[in-house]
């Protein structure tokens, strides 16, 4: 079942917000009613059959595992933007809208679907969402710092540089040459199971982000027996981590700091 | 200052572009008034036509610079066609913008409403600050490209080089876009790519919603103004993971966002249109351009858009009640997923490991 319930699982993002799922239960009902009143069966039996061949074809388990296997893929969420809510919600409504004939009601009506829509709704105006990083590239002075340094240090053309994951996520952006020590699903495992998972996998990135994401003192051999496998030749740690004096037995070289990071060369061997 | 400056320069291009090429598929198919909804079908087929260029450049391993110097020519014999279409066929550009018979102030005001509220959603997803993993992949995919010269060889996210060339983007020439007008303009990629990309999914998106709007209560600009007062609310307040409205204004310049706010609309409205007249070869061949020029932009509509035709056409099919019609109805839908079987068995084959270009 696990394509139906992937989308099941997508689904119940627009459950908390109940309104849109009510909105759209009340406005489907709407059009029903409106097309029957104005003898439209046609298109009332386009949608009943729209919506069953839907069902048919697509929004069932077997049909969504093997349109997963046919892509590759686990993500079914984006078939639910076939559906058009929000169009039919905003049809439904103007209809019922311009159906009131005083201006009063249509004034009632709109305000009620708007305070429905603010006081239920997840509204996009939130602080997080709409305030300035501080420039129009959205690019955090800390990590042009951080690729300065690396960028005068360098002595390879594609240095492998392993930091915390705010930074790293942004690095290439502003320096395509810089090549990420620890992956993405290496970082999502690490999210999911944590660093002391017993006989987990990637041991050398766990050890890597062991230090820069929590500064915690893994023994130098080991640490260094990372590094070099993992050929980093970069590592950004943040200073409020505390690992200065440990980075520095571990013989690593401290070659630049900004206003929150150190920036260590891996020497070579 | 000046990049962004520059970035409002770049939307007004890119649309011209899409409007330019819009006309170009328009006129000599008989319209005679070039609307906004045309702008849409130069977008499909802008993409359409670079894909034509890119796909074979990336399977041959070749470098960006060589798509660069292509496209250029390309979007050169455009603008010459564009000016031979104009001269023979006499249809004015930007006929759209002509009011007859003195301006209605209800009017104007009515779309300068529209434009105004466009334009504050445009400033609020201007200063959004989202940041993911997708959001580090699309626009390392662009900074590789520019910093490499190469096209899907060095994994977009990491920088590492790839075994073999990543089919799952590789088929869609949209970041390849964003590379090219970097390259050309020399703005930064995330200028670009959150500035420009983004805008541009936003207003296609609406155009979208205000001709969709049109089509519904039949040209009644009063209703398709409330028809679109209401749905920017609902993509304001119904903001959550997944939703369109999620990628529309915290992801509109990924792929993903294009795919579920313009891909799929684009499809709606044509849909509608063709529910009035099903024997309209116009509407037909625009939703063909459309279906064909949904992977070019998004990858994530190679199934769904033809999963939408197939639904559509035999819902028609089922009230037609006339095997003929029927299976002239097949044909057009088998025509319009065409493309999209080719690159659905071309992408099936890549991920059972048959279909493989080693780096």
């Amino acid at each position: 079942m696990k394509g139906l319930s992937s989308l099941i699982e997508a689904l119940s993002d627009y459950l908390p917000q109940v309104s849109v799922i009510l909105l759209a239960v009340i406005s489907f009902c709407v059009l029903i009613v409106f097309k029957k009143r104005r003898n439209k069966s046609r298109d009332r039996k386009v949608i009943y059959w729209m919506i069953i061949l839907s069902v048919i074809f697509i929004f069932n388990n077997i049909s969504m595992e093997f349109m997963g296997k046919l892509t590759d893929s686990d993500t079914f969420y984006r078939f639910l933007w076939a559906v058009p809510v929000f169009y039919v919600i905003g049809y439904s409504m103007v209809l019922l809208i311009e159906k009131k004939h005083h201006f009063l009601s249509k004034c009632t009506l709109a305000v009620m679907v708007l305070l429905c829509m603010m006081a239920y709704g997840s509204s996009y105006m939130q602080e997080r969402n709409i305030s300035f990083v501080g420039n129009f590239e959205k690019m955090p002075e800390e990590v042009r710092a951080v690729c300065k340094v690396i960028e005068e240090n360098k002595n390879e053309e594609n240095p492998v540089c392993a930091m915390e994951l705010d930074l790293q996520s942004r690095v290439r952006a502003n320096n395509p040459s810089l090549v990420w020590a620890v992956k993405r699903k290496q970082y999502l495992y690490f999210e999911k199971y944590g660093y002391d998972y017993p006989n987990g996998k990637y041991v050398d990135a766990r050890n890597i982000l062991k230090v820069v994401e929590r500064g915690i003192r893994i023994d130098k051999d080991v640490f260094k027996a990372s590094l070099k496998k993992k050929k980093v030749d970069f590592l950004t740690v943040n200073k409020k981590l505390r690992v200065k004096e440990y980075l520095n037995e571990v013989g690593l070289e401290l070659v630049g700091e900004t206003e929150h990071y150190r920036v260590y060369h891996v020497p070579e061997e | 200052m000046i990049e962004f400056i520059q970035c409002v320069g770049m939307i007004m291009v890119q649309l011209a572009v899409f409007y330019g090429l819009g006309y170009l598929v328009s006129v000599p198919a008989g319209e005679t008034k070039i609307g906004l909804k045309n702008m849409v079908l130069g977008f499909f087929c802008y993409f359409l036509c670079m894909d034509v260029i890119t796909v074979p450049l990336i399977m041959l391993k070749q470098s960006f610079s060589l798509v660069v110097v292509l496209w250029l020519v390309v979007l050169g014999i455009f603008l010459g066609l564009l000016c031979w279409v104009r001269y023979k066929y006499k249809v004015k550009l930007f006929s759209f913008f002509q009011v007859k018979n003195g301006i209605s102030w209800k009017k104007l005001g009515l779309y300068g409403m529209i434009g105004l509220i466009v334009l504050i959603l445009l400033y609020l997803v201007a200063n959004q600050n989202y940041w993911g993993w997708d959001t580090a992949y699309y626009m390392g995919i662009v900074s590789t490209t520019l910093d490499s010269d190469t096209m899907f060889l060095i994994d977009g996210e990491n920088g590492r080089m790839e075994k073999y060339i990543g089919f799952r983007y590789a088929f869609s020439s949209f970041y390849m876009n964003s590379a090219f007008w970097c390259r050309v303009t020399g703005i930064s990629v995330v200028f670009f790519q959150k500035y420009v990309m983004g805008s541009l999914c936003i207003i296609l998106c609406f155009i979208l919603v205000c001709e969709l709007g049109k089509q519904l209560f039949r040209g009644n600009e009063w209703k398709m103004f409330l028809f679109f007062l209401v749905t920017a609310g609902l993509n304001l307040y119904f903001v959550t993971g997944y939703t369109t409205s999620d990628f529309l204004l915290m992801r509109s310049y990924e792929a993903k966002a294009f795919c579920a706010n313009v891909i799929f609309p684009a499809m709606l409205l044509w849909f509608l249109k063709l529910h009035e007249q099903l024997d309209s070869k116009k509407n037909w061949r625009a939703l063909m351009l459309i279906v064909w020029g949904s992977v070019p932009v998004s990858m994530s509509a190679i199934l769904i858009a033809p999963v939408m035709v197939a639904v559509f056409v035999l819902t028609e099919c089922v009230l037609v009640k006339d095997l003929k019609k029927s299976l002239h109805l097949c044909r057009n839908g088998a025509f319009c997923i065409g493309l999209n079987v080719v690159f659905l068995l071309m992408y099936f084959l890549f991920t059972k490991g048959i279909f493989m270009i080693r780096v």
